[in-house]
Protein backbone atom coordinates (compact mmCIF):
# COMPACT_ATOMS: atom_id res chain seq x y z
CA UNK A 1 0.00 0.00 0.00
CA UNK A 2 1.33 3.51 -0.85
CA UNK A 3 1.60 6.32 1.87
CA UNK A 4 0.41 9.26 0.31
CA UNK A 5 0.57 11.21 3.71
CA UNK A 6 2.97 14.51 2.23
CA UNK A 7 4.61 14.28 6.42
CA UNK A 8 4.95 10.54 6.95
CA UNK A 9 6.52 11.07 3.15
CA UNK A 10 9.01 13.50 4.08
CA UNK A 11 10.47 10.95 7.16
CA UNK A 12 10.35 8.13 4.90
CA UNK A 13 13.05 9.93 2.84
CA UNK A 14 15.14 11.37 5.15
CA UNK A 15 15.52 7.88 6.58
CA UNK A 16 16.31 7.20 3.20
CA UNK A 17 19.12 9.13 3.35
CA UNK A 18 18.61 11.32 0.54
CA UNK A 19 20.00 14.85 0.21
CA UNK A 20 21.33 17.40 -1.76
CA UNK A 21 24.97 17.32 -2.87
CA UNK A 22 26.96 20.01 -1.12
CA UNK A 23 30.12 20.13 -2.76
CA UNK A 24 31.30 22.55 -5.73
CA UNK A 25 29.94 21.33 -8.98
CA UNK A 26 32.19 21.29 -11.78
CA UNK A 27 32.20 22.26 -15.04
CA UNK A 28 30.02 19.55 -17.33
CA UNK A 29 33.10 19.80 -19.58
CA UNK A 30 34.44 17.18 -16.96
CA UNK A 31 31.90 14.57 -18.09
CA UNK A 32 33.43 14.07 -21.46
CA UNK A 33 36.22 12.52 -19.67
CA UNK A 34 33.82 10.80 -17.43
CA UNK A 35 32.31 9.34 -21.16
CA UNK A 36 35.74 8.52 -22.30
CA UNK A 37 37.24 6.87 -19.69
CA UNK A 38 33.71 4.42 -19.41
CA UNK A 39 33.70 4.08 -23.63
CA UNK A 40 37.56 2.51 -23.02
CA UNK A 41 36.46 0.58 -20.01
CA UNK A 42 33.38 -0.95 -21.79
CA UNK A 43 35.81 -2.07 -24.76
CA UNK A 44 38.91 -2.78 -23.07
CA UNK A 45 36.47 -5.57 -21.07
CA UNK A 46 35.70 -7.31 -23.59
CA UNK A 47 38.02 -10.38 -25.03
CA UNK A 48 37.24 -9.73 -28.36
CA UNK A 49 38.76 -5.97 -28.33
CA UNK A 50 41.99 -7.53 -27.30
CA UNK A 51 41.90 -10.58 -29.31
CA UNK A 52 41.72 -7.87 -32.32
CA UNK A 53 44.01 -5.69 -31.05
CA UNK A 54 46.31 -8.91 -31.26
CA UNK A 55 45.92 -8.96 -34.70
CA UNK A 56 46.77 -5.96 -35.08
CA UNK A 57 49.49 -5.43 -33.33
CA UNK A 58 51.31 -8.19 -35.48
CA UNK A 59 52.28 -5.73 -38.29
CA UNK A 60 53.45 -3.19 -35.16
CA UNK A 61 55.91 -6.69 -34.34
CA UNK A 62 56.52 -7.02 -37.97
CA UNK A 63 58.05 -3.27 -37.92
CA UNK A 64 59.51 -3.09 -34.55
CA UNK A 65 61.29 -6.32 -35.18
CA UNK A 66 62.51 -5.14 -38.67
CA UNK A 67 63.91 -1.59 -37.49
CA UNK A 68 65.75 -3.64 -34.45
CA UNK A 69 67.22 -5.95 -37.55
CA UNK A 70 68.11 -2.78 -39.92
CA UNK A 71 69.74 -1.02 -36.52
CA UNK A 72 72.04 -4.09 -35.96
CA UNK A 73 73.08 -4.34 -39.44
CA UNK A 74 74.07 -0.60 -40.35
CA UNK A 75 76.70 -1.07 -37.70
CA UNK A 76 77.92 -4.23 -39.26
CA UNK A 77 77.08 -3.62 -43.14
CA UNK A 78 76.89 -0.11 -44.42
CA UNK A 79 76.02 -2.11 -47.84
CA UNK A 80 73.33 -3.70 -46.55
CA UNK A 81 71.81 -0.74 -44.73
CA UNK A 82 71.87 1.04 -47.72
CA UNK A 83 69.74 -1.43 -49.68
CA UNK A 84 67.31 -1.66 -46.54
CA UNK A 85 66.95 2.39 -46.88
CA UNK A 86 64.68 1.32 -49.49
CA UNK A 87 62.01 0.87 -46.76
CA UNK A 88 61.67 4.42 -46.13
CA UNK A 89 61.98 5.42 -42.41
CA UNK A 90 63.87 8.65 -43.59
CA UNK A 91 63.30 11.64 -45.77
CA UNK A 92 59.52 11.45 -46.04
CA UNK A 93 58.90 8.43 -43.81
CA UNK A 94 56.86 5.97 -46.46
CA UNK A 95 57.24 3.17 -44.13
CA UNK A 96 55.47 4.94 -41.56
CA UNK A 97 52.96 5.77 -43.77
CA UNK A 98 52.15 2.52 -45.21
CA UNK A 99 52.01 1.25 -41.53
CA UNK A 100 49.76 3.11 -40.44
CA UNK A 101 47.33 2.80 -43.65
CA UNK A 102 47.56 -1.02 -42.89
CA UNK A 103 46.54 -0.41 -38.89
CA UNK A 104 44.23 1.87 -40.59
CA UNK A 105 42.14 -1.25 -41.94
CA UNK A 106 42.50 -3.18 -38.56
CA UNK A 107 41.07 0.07 -37.01
CA UNK A 108 38.39 -0.27 -39.12
CA UNK A 109 37.27 -3.78 -38.53
CA UNK A 110 37.39 -2.92 -34.58
CA UNK A 111 35.52 0.48 -34.91
CA UNK A 112 32.53 -2.08 -36.45
CA UNK A 113 32.46 -3.44 -33.24
CA UNK A 114 33.19 -0.06 -30.96
CA UNK A 115 30.54 1.50 -32.92
CA UNK A 116 27.75 -1.02 -31.77
CA UNK A 117 28.88 -1.38 -28.60
CA UNK A 118 29.32 2.48 -27.77
CA UNK A 119 26.99 4.05 -30.24
CA UNK A 120 24.26 1.39 -31.25
CA UNK A 121 24.06 -0.03 -27.96
CA UNK A 122 23.40 3.65 -25.93
CA UNK A 123 20.61 4.09 -29.14
CA UNK A 124 18.96 0.69 -28.74
CA UNK A 125 18.76 -0.09 -25.34
CA UNK A 126 18.35 3.63 -24.00
CA UNK A 127 21.88 4.57 -22.73
CA UNK A 128 21.36 7.67 -24.46
CA UNK A 129 18.76 8.70 -21.90
CA UNK A 130 20.64 7.90 -18.80
CA UNK A 131 23.80 10.34 -20.42
CA UNK A 132 21.21 13.03 -21.27
CA UNK A 133 19.28 13.10 -18.02
CA UNK A 134 22.19 14.16 -16.16
CA UNK A 135 23.47 17.62 -16.09
CA UNK A 136 25.58 18.07 -19.13
CA UNK A 137 24.63 18.75 -22.29
CA UNK A 138 24.11 16.96 -26.01
CA UNK A 139 27.33 18.29 -27.34
CA UNK A 140 29.13 17.16 -24.48
CA UNK A 141 27.88 13.56 -25.38
CA UNK A 142 28.49 13.84 -28.81
CA UNK A 143 32.32 15.25 -27.67
CA UNK A 144 32.66 11.98 -25.39
CA UNK A 145 31.85 9.67 -27.84
CA UNK A 146 33.81 10.65 -30.35
CA UNK A 147 36.61 11.19 -28.43
CA UNK A 148 36.54 7.71 -27.31
CA UNK A 149 35.96 6.39 -31.10
CA UNK A 150 38.91 8.54 -31.78
CA UNK A 151 41.08 7.42 -28.61
CA UNK A 152 40.46 3.86 -29.99
CA UNK A 153 41.54 4.54 -33.92
CA UNK A 154 44.84 6.68 -32.19
CA UNK A 155 46.12 3.24 -29.74
CA UNK A 156 46.15 1.14 -33.01
CA UNK A 157 47.69 3.65 -35.29
CA UNK A 158 49.06 6.70 -34.28
CA UNK A 159 50.51 5.01 -30.94
CA UNK A 160 52.20 2.44 -32.41
CA UNK A 161 54.22 4.58 -35.50
CA UNK A 162 54.96 6.85 -32.75
CA UNK A 163 56.26 4.02 -31.19
CA UNK A 164 58.51 2.95 -34.07
CA UNK A 165 60.07 6.14 -34.75
CA UNK A 166 61.08 6.96 -31.11
CA UNK A 167 62.63 3.12 -31.72
CA UNK A 168 64.54 3.96 -35.24
CA UNK A 169 65.58 7.33 -33.69
CA UNK A 170 66.55 5.77 -30.07
CA UNK A 171 68.39 2.82 -31.92
CA UNK A 172 70.87 5.48 -33.75
CA UNK A 173 74.15 6.41 -32.32
CA UNK A 174 72.45 10.34 -32.08
CA UNK A 175 69.50 12.25 -31.77
CA UNK A 176 69.93 13.38 -35.43
CA UNK A 177 67.42 11.26 -36.60
CA UNK A 178 64.97 13.56 -34.74
CA UNK A 179 66.48 16.77 -35.66
CA UNK A 180 66.86 15.79 -39.00
CA UNK A 181 63.22 13.72 -39.24
CA UNK A 182 60.95 16.18 -37.33
CA UNK A 183 58.34 16.08 -40.27
CA UNK A 184 57.70 12.67 -39.75
CA UNK A 185 56.51 13.01 -36.32
CA UNK A 186 54.56 16.18 -37.68
CA UNK A 187 53.15 13.39 -40.48
CA UNK A 188 52.70 10.44 -38.11
CA UNK A 189 50.06 13.21 -35.92
CA UNK A 190 48.78 14.83 -39.02
CA UNK A 191 48.24 11.50 -40.51
CA UNK A 192 46.69 10.03 -37.15
CA UNK A 193 44.39 13.13 -36.76
CA UNK A 194 42.95 12.44 -40.09
CA UNK A 195 42.35 9.32 -39.26
CA UNK A 196 40.58 9.59 -35.54
CA UNK A 197 38.39 12.44 -36.60
CA UNK A 198 37.30 11.58 -40.04
CA UNK A 199 36.60 7.90 -38.84
CA UNK A 200 34.98 9.07 -35.71
CA UNK A 201 32.51 11.25 -36.71
CA UNK A 202 31.68 8.57 -39.79
CA UNK A 203 31.22 5.85 -37.79
CA UNK A 204 29.53 7.84 -34.73
CA UNK A 205 27.41 8.99 -37.90
CA UNK A 206 26.38 5.82 -39.40
CA UNK A 207 25.87 4.15 -35.59
CA UNK A 208 23.17 6.75 -34.49
CA UNK A 209 21.28 5.46 -37.65
CA UNK A 210 21.97 2.05 -37.91
CA UNK A 211 22.66 0.89 -34.41
CA UNK A 212 22.08 -3.15 -35.18
CA UNK A 213 25.80 -4.69 -34.90
CA UNK A 214 24.66 -6.36 -38.55
CA UNK A 215 23.86 -3.83 -40.89
CA UNK A 216 26.22 -1.50 -38.81
CA UNK A 217 28.99 -3.53 -40.08
CA UNK A 218 27.85 -3.98 -43.68
CA UNK A 219 27.46 -0.52 -44.05
CA UNK A 220 30.61 0.61 -42.36
CA UNK A 221 32.65 -1.58 -44.58
CA UNK A 222 30.55 -0.83 -47.54
CA UNK A 223 31.32 2.58 -47.35
CA UNK A 224 35.27 1.94 -47.97
CA UNK A 225 34.96 -0.33 -50.07
CA UNK A 226 32.48 0.04 -52.50
CA UNK A 227 32.70 4.04 -52.75
CA UNK A 228 36.33 2.97 -53.82
CA UNK A 229 35.64 0.60 -56.44
CA UNK A 230 33.03 3.06 -57.60
CA UNK A 231 35.26 5.94 -57.64
CA UNK A 232 37.94 3.76 -59.85
CA UNK A 233 34.73 2.78 -62.13
CA UNK A 234 33.18 6.11 -62.66
CA UNK A 235 37.32 7.42 -63.21
CA UNK A 236 37.69 5.16 -65.88
CA UNK A 237 34.76 6.03 -67.49
CA UNK A 238 34.68 9.64 -67.40
CA UNK A 239 38.39 9.92 -67.57
CA UNK A 240 38.51 12.15 -64.93
CA UNK A 241 40.94 11.31 -61.62
CA UNK A 242 38.01 13.73 -59.24
CA UNK A 243 35.64 10.86 -59.31
CA UNK A 244 38.32 9.29 -56.95
CA UNK A 245 37.45 11.61 -54.38
CA UNK A 246 34.88 9.73 -54.12
CA UNK A 247 36.85 6.91 -52.07
CA UNK A 248 37.17 8.14 -48.40
CA UNK A 249 40.06 5.43 -48.07
CA UNK A 250 42.48 6.80 -50.72
CA UNK A 251 41.18 10.88 -49.82
CA UNK A 252 42.47 9.99 -45.95
CA UNK A 253 45.76 8.25 -47.57
CA UNK A 254 45.96 11.50 -49.83
CA UNK A 255 45.77 13.89 -46.79
CA UNK A 256 48.63 11.18 -45.10
CA UNK A 257 50.76 11.59 -47.86
CA UNK A 258 50.36 15.63 -47.49
CA UNK A 259 51.34 15.43 -44.25
CA UNK A 260 53.93 13.29 -44.43
CA UNK A 261 55.11 16.07 -47.22
CA UNK A 262 55.08 13.49 -50.20
CA UNK A 263 51.67 14.38 -52.30
CA UNK A 264 53.03 15.90 -55.29
CA UNK A 265 51.55 19.32 -55.83
CA UNK A 266 49.95 18.90 -59.65
CA UNK A 267 48.32 15.41 -59.06
CA UNK A 268 44.44 15.35 -59.20
CA UNK A 269 42.74 15.36 -56.87
CA UNK A 270 44.87 18.03 -55.48
CA UNK A 271 45.14 18.39 -51.45
CA UNK A 272 43.09 21.17 -51.12
CA UNK A 273 40.18 19.23 -53.10
CA UNK A 274 40.40 16.17 -50.98
CA UNK A 275 40.18 18.27 -47.54
CA UNK A 276 37.38 20.00 -49.26
CA UNK A 277 35.43 16.73 -49.83
CA UNK A 278 36.58 15.03 -46.10
CA UNK A 279 35.43 18.37 -44.16
CA UNK A 280 31.87 17.97 -46.26
CA UNK A 281 31.58 14.64 -44.78
CA UNK A 282 32.84 15.36 -41.73
CA UNK A 283 30.16 18.24 -41.47
CA UNK A 284 27.16 16.17 -42.96
CA UNK A 285 28.04 13.38 -40.73
CA UNK A 286 27.97 15.86 -37.67
CA UNK A 287 24.77 17.94 -38.70
CA UNK A 288 23.45 13.83 -38.38
CA UNK A 289 24.75 12.76 -35.53
CA UNK A 290 23.04 16.30 -33.86
CA UNK A 291 19.99 15.62 -35.33
CA UNK A 292 20.21 12.13 -33.96
CA UNK A 293 21.01 12.50 -30.71
CA UNK A 294 17.98 13.99 -28.83
CA UNK A 295 16.42 13.42 -25.55
CA UNK A 296 12.94 13.05 -26.56
CA UNK A 297 12.66 9.24 -26.15
CA UNK A 298 12.91 10.48 -22.78
CA UNK A 299 9.07 11.17 -22.86
CA UNK A 300 8.35 7.40 -24.00
CA UNK B 1 -10.34 -39.06 -23.82
CA UNK B 2 -9.40 -36.85 -27.04
CA UNK B 3 -7.11 -38.10 -29.67
CA UNK B 4 -3.73 -35.59 -28.51
CA UNK B 5 -4.09 -37.40 -24.97
CA UNK B 6 -4.18 -40.92 -26.62
CA UNK B 7 -0.98 -43.28 -25.97
CA UNK B 8 -1.08 -44.90 -28.92
CA UNK B 9 -0.93 -41.79 -31.37
CA UNK B 10 1.35 -39.76 -29.46
CA UNK B 11 4.80 -40.82 -30.61
CA UNK B 12 3.54 -40.11 -34.50
CA UNK B 13 1.56 -36.57 -33.28
CA UNK B 14 4.53 -35.28 -31.44
CA UNK B 15 6.66 -35.80 -34.21
CA UNK B 16 4.27 -34.32 -36.80
CA UNK B 17 4.24 -31.26 -33.89
CA UNK B 18 7.89 -30.61 -34.28
CA UNK B 19 7.93 -30.88 -37.96
CA UNK B 20 5.24 -28.51 -37.59
CA UNK B 21 6.81 -26.25 -35.34
CA UNK B 22 10.04 -26.43 -37.53
CA UNK B 23 7.82 -25.59 -40.83
CA UNK B 24 6.83 -22.35 -38.65
CA UNK B 25 10.32 -21.55 -37.52
CA UNK B 26 11.54 -21.65 -40.73
CA UNK B 27 8.92 -19.06 -41.93
CA UNK B 28 9.32 -17.13 -39.06
CA UNK B 29 13.43 -16.87 -39.77
CA UNK B 30 12.49 -16.19 -43.57
CA UNK B 31 10.21 -13.37 -42.19
CA UNK B 32 12.17 -11.76 -40.31
CA UNK B 33 15.66 -11.90 -41.99
CA UNK B 34 13.87 -10.45 -45.15
CA UNK B 35 12.04 -7.41 -43.35
CA UNK B 36 15.26 -6.80 -41.78
CA UNK B 37 17.53 -3.42 -41.60
CA UNK B 38 19.82 -5.70 -43.23
CA UNK B 39 18.14 -6.71 -46.52
CA UNK B 40 17.83 -2.83 -46.82
CA UNK B 41 21.71 -2.72 -46.58
CA UNK B 42 22.04 -5.81 -48.83
CA UNK B 43 19.98 -3.80 -51.61
CA UNK B 44 21.94 -0.67 -51.16
CA UNK B 45 24.99 -2.58 -51.84
CA UNK B 46 24.22 -4.53 -54.75
CA UNK B 47 22.32 -1.32 -56.24
CA UNK B 48 26.05 0.07 -55.41
CA UNK B 49 27.89 -2.62 -56.93
CA UNK B 50 25.39 -2.32 -60.28
CA UNK B 51 26.69 1.53 -60.81
CA UNK B 52 30.38 0.13 -60.32
CA UNK B 53 29.57 -2.54 -63.35
CA UNK B 54 27.22 -0.23 -65.03
CA UNK B 55 30.25 2.59 -64.76
CA UNK B 56 32.74 -0.12 -66.21
CA UNK B 57 30.86 -1.90 -69.18
CA UNK B 58 29.67 1.80 -70.25
CA UNK B 59 33.19 1.96 -72.25
CA UNK B 60 32.99 -0.83 -75.17
CA UNK B 61 35.27 -3.46 -76.02
CA UNK B 62 35.00 -4.98 -72.52
CA UNK B 63 36.05 -8.82 -72.23
CA UNK B 64 34.99 -11.88 -70.02
CA UNK B 65 38.65 -12.11 -68.73
CA UNK B 66 38.68 -8.02 -67.65
CA UNK B 67 34.98 -8.44 -65.98
CA UNK B 68 36.67 -11.31 -64.27
CA UNK B 69 39.56 -9.61 -63.07
CA UNK B 70 38.60 -5.95 -62.54
CA UNK B 71 34.67 -6.20 -61.39
CA UNK B 72 33.30 -9.84 -60.18
CA UNK B 73 36.58 -10.99 -58.17
CA UNK B 74 37.20 -7.88 -56.02
CA UNK B 75 33.70 -6.56 -55.38
CA UNK B 76 31.20 -9.66 -55.97
CA UNK B 77 33.60 -12.53 -54.86
CA UNK B 78 35.72 -11.17 -52.34
CA UNK B 79 33.12 -8.70 -50.93
CA UNK B 80 29.57 -8.98 -51.47
CA UNK B 81 29.33 -12.49 -51.32
CA UNK B 82 30.56 -12.74 -47.76
CA UNK B 83 28.79 -9.73 -46.51
CA UNK B 84 25.33 -11.63 -47.57
CA UNK B 85 26.37 -14.61 -45.62
CA UNK B 86 27.36 -12.57 -42.68
CA UNK B 87 24.45 -10.44 -43.01
CA UNK B 88 21.66 -13.74 -42.74
CA UNK B 89 24.81 -16.20 -41.24
CA UNK B 90 25.55 -14.51 -38.29
CA UNK B 91 22.10 -12.60 -37.44
CA UNK B 92 20.09 -15.80 -37.81
CA UNK B 93 21.22 -16.91 -34.19
CA UNK B 94 23.55 -13.88 -33.30
CA UNK B 95 20.36 -11.32 -34.18
CA UNK B 96 18.16 -13.54 -30.97
CA UNK B 97 20.91 -13.51 -28.49
CA UNK B 98 21.15 -9.72 -29.05
CA UNK B 99 17.92 -9.28 -29.27
CA UNK B 100 17.52 -11.54 -26.14
CA UNK B 101 14.95 -13.22 -27.66
CA UNK B 102 16.87 -16.96 -27.60
CA UNK B 103 16.13 -17.66 -24.58
CA UNK B 104 11.58 -17.71 -26.26
CA UNK B 105 13.28 -20.05 -28.71
CA UNK B 106 15.32 -22.52 -26.01
CA UNK B 107 11.98 -22.97 -23.96
CA UNK B 108 10.17 -24.77 -26.82
CA UNK B 109 9.80 -28.20 -26.99
CA UNK B 110 11.79 -28.36 -30.30
CA UNK B 111 14.72 -30.21 -30.07
CA UNK B 112 17.99 -27.40 -30.74
CA UNK B 113 19.42 -29.21 -33.40
CA UNK B 114 16.51 -28.75 -35.26
CA UNK B 115 16.34 -25.54 -34.54
CA UNK B 116 19.76 -24.91 -35.97
CA UNK B 117 19.20 -27.51 -38.74
CA UNK B 118 15.61 -24.79 -39.51
CA UNK B 119 18.01 -21.72 -39.29
CA UNK B 120 20.64 -23.22 -41.37
CA UNK B 121 18.57 -24.35 -43.97
CA UNK B 122 16.66 -20.62 -44.29
CA UNK B 123 19.99 -18.70 -43.78
CA UNK B 124 21.31 -20.78 -46.98
CA UNK B 125 17.94 -20.54 -49.05
CA UNK B 126 18.74 -16.42 -48.67
CA UNK B 127 22.26 -16.66 -49.28
CA UNK B 128 21.62 -18.62 -52.22
CA UNK B 129 19.05 -16.05 -53.62
CA UNK B 130 20.55 -13.01 -52.88
CA UNK B 131 24.15 -14.41 -54.01
CA UNK B 132 22.60 -15.47 -57.89
CA UNK B 133 20.55 -13.13 -58.33
CA UNK B 134 23.02 -10.32 -57.85
CA UNK B 135 25.58 -12.67 -59.80
CA UNK B 136 22.40 -12.39 -62.61
CA UNK B 137 21.97 -8.83 -62.38
CA UNK B 138 25.94 -8.01 -62.30
CA UNK B 139 26.07 -10.26 -65.51
CA UNK B 140 23.30 -9.30 -66.90
CA UNK B 141 24.82 -5.27 -66.75
CA UNK B 142 27.70 -5.97 -67.96
CA UNK B 143 26.29 -7.62 -71.12
CA UNK B 144 27.91 -9.75 -73.20
CA UNK B 145 31.19 -10.46 -71.00
CA UNK B 146 28.29 -10.89 -68.32
CA UNK B 147 26.08 -13.90 -70.05
CA UNK B 148 29.69 -15.71 -70.98
CA UNK B 149 30.67 -15.45 -67.01
CA UNK B 150 27.22 -16.24 -65.81
CA UNK B 151 27.31 -19.81 -66.03
CA UNK B 152 30.88 -20.44 -65.08
CA UNK B 153 30.21 -17.86 -61.70
CA UNK B 154 26.81 -19.15 -60.28
CA UNK B 155 27.63 -22.83 -59.30
CA UNK B 156 30.69 -21.94 -57.90
CA UNK B 157 29.37 -18.73 -56.10
CA UNK B 158 26.06 -20.44 -54.59
CA UNK B 159 28.46 -23.62 -53.42
CA UNK B 160 30.81 -20.62 -51.60
CA UNK B 161 27.53 -18.54 -50.53
CA UNK B 162 26.34 -21.89 -48.74
CA UNK B 163 29.45 -22.72 -47.26
CA UNK B 164 30.08 -18.95 -45.63
CA UNK B 165 26.32 -19.14 -44.53
CA UNK B 166 27.20 -22.33 -42.86
CA UNK B 167 30.76 -21.08 -41.09
CA UNK B 168 29.17 -17.58 -40.03
CA UNK B 169 25.70 -19.31 -38.73
CA UNK B 170 28.08 -21.37 -36.60
CA UNK B 171 30.23 -18.54 -35.02
CA UNK B 172 27.17 -16.79 -34.63
CA UNK B 173 25.78 -19.50 -32.30
CA UNK B 174 29.23 -20.28 -30.67
CA UNK B 175 30.32 -16.88 -29.60
CA UNK B 176 28.54 -13.48 -28.31
CA UNK B 177 30.28 -11.42 -30.60
CA UNK B 178 29.40 -13.47 -33.54
CA UNK B 179 29.35 -10.69 -36.55
CA UNK B 180 32.43 -9.16 -35.10
CA UNK B 181 33.81 -12.37 -35.01
CA UNK B 182 32.70 -13.23 -38.91
CA UNK B 183 33.93 -9.88 -39.79
CA UNK B 184 37.21 -10.79 -38.55
CA UNK B 185 37.50 -14.10 -39.83
CA UNK B 186 36.72 -12.81 -43.15
CA UNK B 187 39.19 -9.91 -42.96
CA UNK B 188 41.99 -11.92 -41.57
CA UNK B 189 41.51 -15.05 -43.17
CA UNK B 190 39.75 -15.39 -46.41
CA UNK B 191 41.71 -11.61 -47.07
CA UNK B 192 44.91 -12.23 -46.37
CA UNK B 193 45.53 -15.78 -46.30
CA UNK B 194 44.79 -16.09 -49.90
CA UNK B 195 47.91 -13.50 -50.94
CA UNK B 196 49.88 -15.87 -49.29
CA UNK B 197 51.67 -18.79 -50.20
CA UNK B 198 52.09 -22.27 -50.02
CA UNK B 199 49.29 -24.74 -48.54
CA UNK B 200 47.85 -22.39 -45.72
CA UNK B 201 45.26 -20.75 -47.58
CA UNK B 202 43.79 -23.88 -48.11
CA UNK B 203 41.63 -23.25 -44.70
CA UNK B 204 39.80 -20.75 -46.80
CA UNK B 205 36.54 -20.75 -48.85
CA UNK B 206 38.36 -18.28 -50.95
CA UNK B 207 40.37 -20.91 -51.59
CA UNK B 208 38.28 -23.38 -53.15
CA UNK B 209 36.18 -20.83 -54.65
CA UNK B 210 38.86 -19.96 -56.73
CA UNK B 211 40.06 -23.03 -57.70
CA UNK B 212 36.64 -23.77 -58.94
CA UNK B 213 36.51 -20.42 -61.07
CA UNK B 214 39.89 -20.71 -62.42
CA UNK B 215 38.85 -24.57 -63.34
CA UNK B 216 35.91 -23.87 -64.93
CA UNK B 217 37.36 -20.76 -67.05
CA UNK B 218 39.85 -22.20 -68.48
CA UNK B 219 38.92 -21.41 -71.84
CA UNK B 220 37.96 -17.54 -70.66
CA UNK B 221 41.95 -17.81 -69.43
CA UNK B 222 40.71 -16.60 -65.82
CA UNK B 223 42.93 -16.72 -62.86
CA UNK B 224 46.25 -17.95 -63.29
CA UNK B 225 48.44 -16.74 -66.17
CA UNK B 226 52.04 -16.55 -65.22
CA UNK B 227 53.61 -19.75 -64.34
CA UNK B 228 54.66 -17.66 -60.86
CA UNK B 229 50.87 -17.35 -59.82
CA UNK B 230 50.57 -20.88 -60.83
CA UNK B 231 53.25 -22.12 -58.59
CA UNK B 232 51.94 -19.23 -55.66
CA UNK B 233 48.34 -20.42 -55.58
CA UNK B 234 48.90 -24.05 -55.90
CA UNK B 235 45.62 -24.88 -56.87
CA UNK B 236 43.53 -27.72 -56.82
CA UNK B 237 41.36 -29.22 -59.32
CA UNK B 238 38.21 -27.65 -59.60
CA UNK B 239 35.64 -31.08 -58.75
CA UNK B 240 37.86 -31.56 -55.77
CA UNK B 241 37.56 -27.82 -54.58
CA UNK B 242 33.54 -28.73 -54.78
CA UNK B 243 33.91 -31.62 -52.67
CA UNK B 244 35.67 -30.61 -50.51
CA UNK B 245 33.16 -27.61 -50.25
CA UNK B 246 30.53 -29.83 -49.76
CA UNK B 247 32.11 -31.37 -47.55
CA UNK B 248 32.82 -28.86 -45.35
CA UNK B 249 29.38 -27.27 -45.30
CA UNK B 250 27.89 -30.49 -44.27
CA UNK B 251 30.63 -30.77 -41.39
CA UNK B 252 30.18 -27.59 -40.00
CA UNK B 253 26.20 -27.73 -40.28
CA UNK B 254 27.15 -31.10 -38.71
CA UNK B 255 29.07 -29.30 -35.66
CA UNK B 256 26.75 -26.15 -35.53
CA UNK B 257 23.75 -28.54 -34.91
CA UNK B 258 25.96 -30.83 -31.96
CA UNK B 259 27.40 -27.63 -30.17
CA UNK B 260 24.34 -25.30 -30.23
CA UNK B 261 22.77 -28.50 -28.39
CA UNK B 262 25.43 -28.82 -26.00
CA UNK B 263 26.08 -25.17 -25.67
CA UNK B 264 24.87 -23.35 -22.40
CA UNK B 265 23.94 -19.79 -23.19
CA UNK B 266 24.52 -18.29 -19.68
CA UNK B 267 24.06 -14.45 -20.70
CA UNK B 268 20.38 -15.11 -21.70
CA UNK B 269 19.34 -15.07 -17.95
Amino acid sequence: MVDNHPQRAVTTLDQAGYRPWTGTLRSPWWSVLAIVRVALGLIMRRWLFWGLLGLGLLNFLYHFSFIYLKATLVVQSRDFARFLDGFKLTGTGEAYMTFMHVQAGIAALLLAFAGSMLIGADTRHGGMIFYLSRSMDRKHYIIGKLLSIAAIVSLITTVPALILYIEYGVLSNSFDYFVENWTIARGILGFGLVLATVQSLLLFAVASWIPRTVPLAMTWLGIFVLLTALGRALREMAGDRRWMLLALWEDMLRIGHWAFGSLPENRIPTGTETAVVLVGVCLVSLALIVYRVKAVEVVR
Amino acid sequence: MSEIDSPSTEPASSTMRIVRACLFLFRLTLQRQVFSRQTLVNLGLTIVCGMIVAAWSYRGHRTAMGFSDYMLLPTYISFLMPIFAISYGSSAIGGEREDQSLIYLLVTPIPRAAIYLTKAIAVSLLVAIWSGSTLALLCWLAGEPGKTLLPIYLPASLLAGLMYASVFLLLGAMFRHGTILSLAYWFFLEVLLIQMPGTVKRITVAFYLRCMLFDAGKTYNLGLRTPADVEMFAAISGESAMWVMICAILALTTFGAYAFSRREYTELG
